[in-house]
């Protein structure tokens, strides 16, 4: 790992059945997630990814990446919805490395509009066998 | 309008089914997540508190915010000695740290609520986690 490195990945797109299934596994259960009407009644184009759902596909993406064991911290700003059919991408860049952490930039688009801006701290390798 | 607490002590544990509930749930494909003696708990995983009875709309009511104006401004986790694994059993508090009103540039008003979590493992005392996480309630 190096700074300025990058990496990207295009998740299949999400619909409502993983909306479903992440409401029960986290037992957020606000409707706007699942419910498509009660959504567009509540003024909202459709129904939309939970923001925990949609950090948590990048939490897993920085996980398997690089190692669950060496995310010392993970962090999260929601800026738009992810209306359910869209296909999210994720994005990278190794922004610096000191002291045995890298800092991750991270966030997630909706076509060219970002919906979660992120980072992550990482131990680097050395640090981590050390 | 007063308070009647800003602190929820609670417990939990990271149980094999909801760690792969988790991971089934955020498409991860890697076999910590599912086939080891002891899984690996996903990043996101305190999440699951809603089903500990500490769901983050019920604290929001309690507050006496309307949900329907409520809107999650930011989650933050830090793991000083790594990941949630099964079988830890955890006890901590989820804190209210800070209740301000603001208003944006373009004149919009909204009361933004802090909260801290942290969580330490029964066994060893030591911290497992720290939540953060910011709750935007829009002006009527």
């Amino acid at each position: 790992m190096t700074e300025g490195d990058t990496f990207t990945h295009e998740f299949a797109p999400i619909q409502l059945p993983d909306l479903v299934r992440y409401a029960g596994a986290s037992g957020d259960f606000n409707p706007s997630h699942y419910d498509r009407d009660l959504a567009v009644s509540a003024g909202f184009k459709t129904n939309f990814a939970h923001g925990m759902f949609t950090a948590g596909l990048l939490g897993v993406l920085v996980a398997e990446r690089f190692g669950p064991e060496r995310i010392r911290s993970f962090g999260v700003r929601f800026v738009a919805p992810l209306w359910c059919g869209q296909a999210p991408r994720a994005e990278a860049k190794v922004a610096s490395i000191r002291d045995g952490l890298a800092r991750l930039e991270l966030r997630v688009l909706a076509g060219d509009r970002e919906v979660v801006r992120g980072w992550a701290d990482i131990l680097t390798e050395a640090r981590q066998s050390a | 309008m007063s308070l009647t607490r800003t602190e929820w002590p609670l417990r939990m544990a990271v149980e094999r089914g909801k760690c792969l509930e988790m991971a089934h749930a955020l498409r991860a494909t890697q076999p910590q997540w599912f086939d080891a003696d002891r899984l690996v708990a996903i990043p996101t995983f305190p999440a699951v508190l809603n089903h500990w009875g500490f769901s983050g709309t019920a604290i929001l009511t309690e507050l006496g915010c309307t949900l329907s104006r409520v809107l999650h401004g930011s989650e933050e986790f830090e793991y000083p000695a790594g990941p949630l694994r099964e079988g830890m059993r955890l006890e901590g508090a989820i804190r209210l740290v800070g209740r301000e009103h603001k208003t944006t540039r373009e004149g919009k008003g909204m009361q933004v609520l802090n909260f801290e979590t942290e969580l330490r493992d029964a066994a060893t005392g030591a911290v497992a986690v720290r939540v953060k996480r910011t709750t935007l309630e829009l002006d009527p």
